[in-house]
């Protein structure tokens, strides 16, 4: 891969900060909080069940443990660091000093979400020793483990974009990591509830009319879009077992009884599932990082700043005002130390105004 | 050389740029004044492309790179009113990584920024964080950035504001420096007695508009030939005056402070200076008033702008 000064000099940062520290431990200390449960919850079945009771299931039901508090916690962690991914750089004032540098606008959003795939891949490396453990239990291959690492490097791309979109179009830092934290929440439930909410109504209308239902495959299409429904369903392919997306994601009794409009395309999309939401991720992250990139081209988007033009024009007649005194000491040819603090003092204010002005 | 031609930019209903138009010399550097509002940011956004304009033209030797972002981010090392600096980084990270933003990486970035470190009087704070520098290091340091493409055109925003007067003649001499290696340079500013040191061309530009612009020199002679010249004589003036009034290239003379006050056309001083001595008036000094620049900004700008 082609190198990108975005993403290093994003890496040599992080690997500096407090917050990476912070996160790193965050993780560690939840997942060992996690696998001690785990742990726990194996030995009760072992103790109190006999062992040869132990079924598939148990573990279906340990590794969904497991994939939720994995998705839990990266979709915790990526809205907040995509989120200020580029507001952080803009509210430095950094952002508009790298557009005037050779870096397209794309390359430096790309470079930034390179720099958090890499930080994800760190997190995950970390957790590897926990996950390895729990895995082992359920005969899970090295495979199997990079196969959870796609799906969650295909999550962290989609909403990562996504919240590198919103980081670029919102005004302040805050702001922007809560509504991409809106955003990961929407994806992750919407099409569900959405779907079920749908089925649901599909069913009953049938049971009302004594018909047999007929559930449409057009709706699992918006599960694509949601992580978990790939984590869920590469987590049953790692177990084996007859579980699949019909059982993972709807009360399975609708796919029995009812019927599917389109029985091979349903096939089809069950058999293909994870490679084909990986798909659509990636996609959907593309699309994302070009409006993000759309966004930042400075030729592009010069009607961007005109909605603050009021606001603007006070803070400018105030910065004026202010420069005016900076101007002055700064003409006379001999000024006593006292004034050159105060200039500067004024300066430093200017600085604090014009970072509302951008 | 660069020709800034009736630059036209529009923010709402505000017309921040009118028809900006400049002339900037290769080798030159080009003041640019104005007071706050003029458009001296909006105009330097705009040759960075950072901003767009709506109407106008910037060639660099007869070829408009406005809308051309290569160009632009080839000839220009744009250097903003405020510094961008990361936490985190040291000086010399700090320059590798802007290095490597224009496609230079390990030991020729390094070397590179090492250069621009020494050149900008940094060498010592090499592996300082950015964020603990002074402001005036913080303006060096990112000086040396905006070198780092090796750019023909320097336009640097307001690079002597807040520092303090030591500091300001080191910017000084680096700016002489760059002039001499060739670049052209476009600096903004209100502190006029700095310009008119440094600078050998200006800009006056007004609610977005060029004023006056030229070589300072011929600006400051223009005006001083409208300025009286002050002779002072040896013994009574009133010999003097009586001959002075009589001659006929004299517009006006008057008594000021002990010292004859005249007005005069430019060409014609040293005539009269002639006629003086030969009159046996002992002339003790002969100058022409001097204007300074602030003076010159004053009457062009129009004094309610710039004193409340
Ligand atoms: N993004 C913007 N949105 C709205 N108005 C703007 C914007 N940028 C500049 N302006 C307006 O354009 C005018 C010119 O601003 P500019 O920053 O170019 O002035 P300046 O000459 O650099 O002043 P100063 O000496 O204070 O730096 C100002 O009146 C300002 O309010
Ligand atoms: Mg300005």
């Amino acid at each position: 891969m082609k190198k990108n000064a975005i993403t290093m000099k994003d890496m040599q940062t992080a690997s500096r900060s407090n917050k990476t520290l912070i996160g790193l431990i965050f993780i560690v200390g939840a997942m060992a909080a996690v696998s001690i449960v785990v742990y726990a919850v194996m030995n009760y079945i072992y103790t109190t069940e006999d062992y040869s009771s132990m079924s598939l299931s148990t573990f279906i039901t340990v590794f969904s443990v497991m994939s939720y508090v994995i998705f839990f916690i990266y979709n915790l962690i990526i809205p907040s660091i995509t989120g200020s991914a580029v507001s952080a750089e803009r509210e430095k004032q950094t952002l508009e000093i790298l557009l005037t540098t050779r870096l397209s606008s794309f390359q430096v959003v790309w470079g930034k979400m390179k720099a958090i795939m890499y930080k994800m891949t760190i997190y995950y490396v970390v957790m590897f020793p926990i996950i390895g453990i729990v895995m082992t239990v359920g005969g899970v291959r090295f495979t199997d483990i990079l196969l959870v690492y796609v799906t969650i490097i295909a999550m962290t791309f989609m909403l990562g974009s996504a919240g590198m979109w919103i980081s670029c179009v919102a005004k302040k830092t805050t702001i922007s990591i809560i509504i991409s934290y809106f955003v990961c929440l929407f994806v992750e439930v919407g099409p569900f509830i959405t779907t079920m909410w749908i089925t649901n109504a599909q069913v009953s209308q049938a049971y009302l009319k004594n018909q047999t239902p007929v559930i449409s495959v057009e709706l699992l299409l918006l599960l694509l879009i949601t992580p978990i429904s790939t984590i869920r369903v590469a987590m049953t392919n790692i177990v084996g077992g007859s579980a699949d997306l019909r059982t993972l994601i709807f009360d399975s009794y609708y796919f029995d009884t009812g019927n599917i409009n389109h029985p091979r395309v349903f096939e089809f999309l069950l058999n293909h599932w994870v490679i084909l939401s990986i798909g659509v991720q990636i996609v959907i992250g593309f699309f994302f990082l070009f409006l993000a990139a759309k966004f930042l081209n400075p030729v592009l988007s010069a009607n961007v700043k005109k909605k603050g033009r009021n606001k603007t024009a006070n803070i400018q007649t105030s910065r004026a005002r202010r420069n005016k005194n900076t101007t002055d000491s700064g003409e006379t040819e001999e000024i006593t130390s006292e004034e050159v603090t105060d200039s500067v003092e004024t300066i430093s204010d200017n600085t604090e105004t014009t970072e509302e002005t951008v | 050389m660069i020709k800034i031609e009736n630059l036209k930019k529009r923010f709402g209903r505000f017309q921040a740029l009118d028809g900006l138009s400049l002339e900037i010399n290769d080798g030159d550097i080009f003041g640019f004044v104005g007071p706050n509002g003029a458009g001296k940011t909006t105009t330097m956004r705009i040759c960075a492309g950072l901003l767009k304009a709506d109407s106008g033209a910037v060639y660099i030797d007869d070829v408009n790179v406005l809308g051309k972002q290569n160009e632009i981010k080839q000839y220009f090392g744009y250097m903003p009113d405020f510094f961008g600096v990361y936490d985190n980084l040291k000086v010399i990270e700090y320059m590798e990584f802007f290095a490597a933003a224009y496609g230079m990486y390990g030991k020729d970035a390094y070397n590179l920024s090492c250069e621009l470190i020494e050149l900008v009087n940094l060498g010592d704070k090499k592996d300082f964080m950015v964020d603990t520098l002074s402001r005036g290091m913080k303006q060096r340091l990112c000086l040396a950035r905006c070198l780092i493409h090796n750019p023909s055109l320097l336009v640097l925003d307001e690079p002597a504001s807040g520092l303090d007067p030591k500091t300001r003649v080191e910017l000084k001499e680096i700016l002489k420096n760059l002039q001499q290696m060739g670049k052209t340079i476009l600096i903004s500013s209100h502190i006029l007695t700095e310009l008119a040191e440094m600078c050998n061309a200006i800009g006056i530009v007004d609610k977005g508009k060029t004023v006056l612009q030229g070589n300072i020199d011929t600006i400051m002679n223009d005006i001083n030939s409208a300025n009286p010249i002050i002779v002072g004589v040896e013994g009574e003036l009133d010999n003097a005056l009586r001959f002075i009034k009589e001659q006929v290239e004299v517009k006006d003379v008057f008594v000021e402070d002990g010292k004859l006050s005249i007005k005069i056309n430019g060409q014609e001083d040293a005539q009269l200076l002639r006629k003086l001595i030969m009159n046996d008036i002992s002339v003790t000094s002969f100058i022409r008033k001097q204007s300074n620049l602030e003076t010159l900004f004053m009457n062009t700008v129009g004094k309610s702008e710039v004193v409340e």
